[in-house]
Parts: C-alpha cells; sequence; structure tokens
C-alpha cells in the first residue's frame, strides 16, 4: 500500500499542476497584457511540456526508475532540430523584404 | 517483443532501453512532422497579428479548454497505468487503459461538434469561406492552419486510442512491457502537442 501511494503522489500532483496552468493561462489571456499574454501562454505551455516530459515520460528518471540517458539525448536532438528549422527559416522571412511589381496594386500586396 | 526477450538482446533490461530509445527517436520525427505547420503558423502569426487576431476570436474557446483539460487527465490514467501496472490488480489496470481510450474519444467527439460548428459558421476555407472582409485572406490562412494541425493531431490520438485499447484487451504482468510503456510515451507526445496548439489557437487575442 505504501508502495502504491509512494508512486501514486508524483503522478497525482503533476495532473494537479497542469490543471493549475491550464486554468491560469486560460484566465491570463482574457487580461489585457499586450505582448506578454502570447509570453505567459507559451512559457506556460513549456512548462506543461517540460513537466510531462520529466514525469510522466520519465525523461528525468535514471535507469532504475525506468529511464535513461539515451532518452535524453534523443528528446534533446529532436528540440535541437526544431530550433534549427525555426531559427534558419525565420532568419529569412523576416529579413526578406516583399517588392511589389509595378503592376500590382497595394490592396493586392498589403494584406492585414 | 514483450513476451520475451529477443535472441539479440542479452537481458531484459538491455532490450527495454532499445525499444523506449526507439521509441523515443520516433518521438523526434514525429516532432518534426508539426514543426513546419507551426513554422507557417509563426510566419503568419508574426507578419498577419490582426487577421490572426480576428480569426481567433471565432474559435470555440470552451470546448477548446475542456478539449485540453480531457488530454491531461488521459495523460494522467495512462502514466498511472503504466508506472502502476505491475503493482495494480488486472481489473484496476484495464480499467485505466479504458478511461484513457474514453477520454481520447470523448476529445474527439468534442471536435467534431467544434469542426461542425465552424462549418455553420462558414469558417471552411474553401469556396464557402466568409469572414469580415478586411481580415478574409489572413483569417482564411489562420483557420487552413487550424484545420490542418487539429486534423493531423486527431488522427495521432486516433492512433493512440486504438493502441490503448489494444492493449486493454491483453494482460500484462511482465515487469519490463515495452508495448505498454510505448504507448504511454506516444500517448503523452500527442499530449504535449496539443499543449502547444491550444494557447496558439484558442488564446490569440481573448481579451478586449
Amino acid at each position: 500500500m505504501a508502495e502504491l501511494a509512494r508512486k501514486v503522489k508524483p503522478l497525482l500532483w503533476v495532473w494537479i499542476a497542469l490543471l493549475l496552468l491550464l486554468t491560469t493561462s486560460t484566465a491570463s489571456a482574457y487580461a489585457n497584457l499586450g505582448s506578454f499574454n502570447l509570453i505567459i501562454s507559451l512559457t506556460i505551455s513549456a512548462i506543461k511540456t517540460a513537466v510531462v516530459a520529466t514525469i510522466f515520460m520519465r525523461l528525468g528518471s535514471t535507469s532504475n526508475q525506468g529511464g535513461h540517458t539515451l532518452f535524453r539525448i534523443a528528446a534533446c536532438l529532436g528540440l535541437l532540430m526544431l530550433i534549427i528549422l525555426f531559427a534558419l527559416s525565420n532568419s529569412d522571412f523576416l529579413t526578406t523584404t516583399i517588392y511589389r511589381a509595378p503592376w500590382q496594386s497595394p490592396a493586392e500586396v498589403e494584406v492585414h | 517483443m514483450s513476451t520475451a526477450t529477443a535472441n539479440h538482446f542479452p537481458d531484459q533490461e538491455t532490450a527495454r532501453v532499445a525499444a523506449n530509445f526507439g521509441m523515443w527517436v520516433f518521438l523526434a520525427t514525429e516532432l518534426l512532422f508539426f514543426a513546419p505547420l507551426l513554422l507557417g503558423y509563426t510566419y503568419c502569426r508574426v507578419a498577419f497579428p490582426q487577421g490572426f487576431a480576428a480569426a481567433s476570436r471565432h474559435t470555440e474557446v470552451i470546448i477548446g479548454t475542456l478539449n485540453t483539460a480531457i488530454l491531461l487527465t488521459s495523460s494522467f490514467t495512462m502514466a498511472m497505468a503504466v508506472e502502476l501496472h505491475t503493482t495494480l490488480s488486472p481489473r484496476i489496470y484495464r480499467l485505466l487503459l479504458g478511461l484513457t481510450a474514453l477520454f481520447g474519444v470523448a476529445f474527439l467527439v468534442l471536435k467534431g461538434f467544434e469542426y461542425h460548428t465552424e462549418w455553420e459558421e462558414h469558417l471552411i476555407p474553401g469556396r464557402h469561406f466568409q469572414f469580415e472582409h478586411n481580415y478574409a485572406r489572413t483569417a482564411q490562412l489562420f483557420f487552413f492552419l487550424y484545420f490542418v494541425l487539429t486534423g493531423i493531431h486527431a488522427v495521432h490520438l486516433s492512433i493512440g486510442i486504438i493502441w490503448v485499447l489494444l492493449l486493454a484487451c491483453r494482460k500484462s504482468k511482465l515487469k519490463n512491457d515495452n508495448l505498454l510503456s510505448n504507448a504511454g510515451l506516444y500517448w503523452h507526445f500527442v499530449d504535449i502537442v496539443w499543449i502547444f496548439l491550444y494557447p496558439l489557437i484558442y488564446l490569440v487575442a481573448r481579451h478586449g
């Protein structure tokens, strides 16, 4: 029984924390915080992901607890690939100027 | 597989590490499956902030929030099943897996209602798309991304549901049940994808 409680408690706390974080992100979206709305909601998502990955997916566990260093390496490499995709692609998108052709009307090119 | 150590593994522990590592590598590739869509979303949101804000206000935030809570809870029941499958009776183990699958189905049902609402409001990109004229083009981009992202997520979720149901029909008495732990990893990954999709779709501009 004690062993059961020892295993269940961290999972239960994670679940409660996830629901609290969800409530926080939803509530904060209704407050007018300008650009902080995006920062807060993405930060909360990152925290939720870290919690799910570390505890539910055993990324923070040793071999004896069901984890392994190899899993951490694989997860970090996946994340690194994502960062490379975003960094390289956006370095093009954010620095490219869109030139209007002479025969295009402003309405055609300007988008909201 | 999980009923006996495959011949080329010296012991169960090596087999477990190999199985889970393979799953993690696969999940890393699945992350790159969603990545280009998120890249497109990032570009559009930076380039057309008002259109995206206007479009996001037309999403069903109550269904979205409820779905997020459902998926988070399903991750909890899945983690319980994986963590406790040797400690619990087979019946409770099957109940936990069944609940996980049920939550997944509940998510899909709510998503179906949501898609139907969006169809009625003419928010499906294409010939019959209707939106206020100023933001029509970029709102259509938003909803294109919305339907593809949530659609592909729903496909992943369906695969997870079938996997979990198959596991529930099987009795597991193995200490290292690799099919079960890999299913857990897959389910949590699908949950993580939704954790990021939720604010990007539903919470863009809820204030004012």
